[in-house]
């Protein structure tokens, strides 16, 4: 069983929930995932695709679409989410200060990817100034993940 | 995303009840709440109660209402969140940044 969901979807904030309604509608067609880990996938999702609208805003490219593809089979569900912005470095994301630490509350983002890699079981990001790809792997069995 | 501004029973403190879910389509607006509902020298509950979703655009947004109430010389309580929020506040280290209360009996559905 192999299967394709595809959205393409205007750089628009109130299309985000859109997005994760998609994405969790396909995770939850029988063998769904459990409830946790979707609620872990609706999430991560929900962090890609503001990076996404994010980075198409920035670089201007605001008439472009950005594209969520789901790839779905008996063992796993992967999400990709590909935008045409201008990309960024995933290995130069500045670190946050430590939550106890005062200087914490300067910064109200950048938690996004570090948020992706905690809820996902696999994580790839490509970027270029073209554009980034978020790849985003779910297991439908966290062990399966190993056995692969 | 929806807000009001309520009072503590004893009128004292603001509360603002927020119902939805709290992400980049919503933070405009509800960065427009946090900043109306801070009062100088008064401390502020945000209730999550009715919030499903939060992201880390959505932490931004209490990491800001933070911010500005402990300027304005008070703090910030959560009432109430779900358990996959206090899930994500605790996955990011932020469960011991604010004061989280409960309002809930045991037994009740969120």
């Amino acid at each position: 069983m192999n299967r394709l969901v595809e959205l393409a979807f205007p750089s628009r904030t109130d299309y985000l929930a859109v997005a994760r309604l998609v994405v969790v509608a396909a995770a939850s067609i029988e063998p769904a995932l459990g409830e946790e880990r979707l609620d872990n996938l609706r999430l991560a999702v929900s962090e890609a695709c503001t990076n996404a609208i994010e980075a198409q805003q920035a670089s201007g490219a605001t008439q472009e679409e950005i594209l969520v593809r789901c790839q779905i089979d008996d063992e796993r569900i992967a999400v990709e989410v590909l935008d045409q912005g201008g990309g960024f470095d995933p290995d130069t994301v500045p670190e946050l200060p430590e939550p106890d630490r005062p200087e914490r509350l300067d910064h109200e983002s950048g938690l996004g990817l570090t948020l992706i890699r905690l809820l996902t079981d696999e994580t790839q990001i490509v970027s270029s100034s073209q554009g980034t790809l978020i790849r985003i792997i779910m297991y439908r069995e966290p062990s399966a993940q190993m056995a692969s | 995303m929806e807000s009001r501004v309520d009072r503590t029973p004893n009128g004292s403190e603001p509360v603002l009840v927020v119902r939805g879910d709290l992400d980049l389509a919503s933070a405009p607006a509800l960065r427009a709440a946090i900043i109306g509902a801070v009062e100088p020298g008064r401390d502020l509950t945000i209730d999550l109660s009715a919030v499903d979703l939060v992201d880390s655009t959505g932490i931004g947004c209490l990491i800001g209402a933070l911010r500005r109430v402990r300027q304005a010389g008070g703090d910030v309580a959560l009432r109430d969140p779900r358990p996959r929020v206090l899930d994500l506040l605790e996955l990011c280290g932020l469960d011991s940044v604010f004061t989280i209360v409960s309002t809930r009996e045991v037994g009740d559905r969120p």
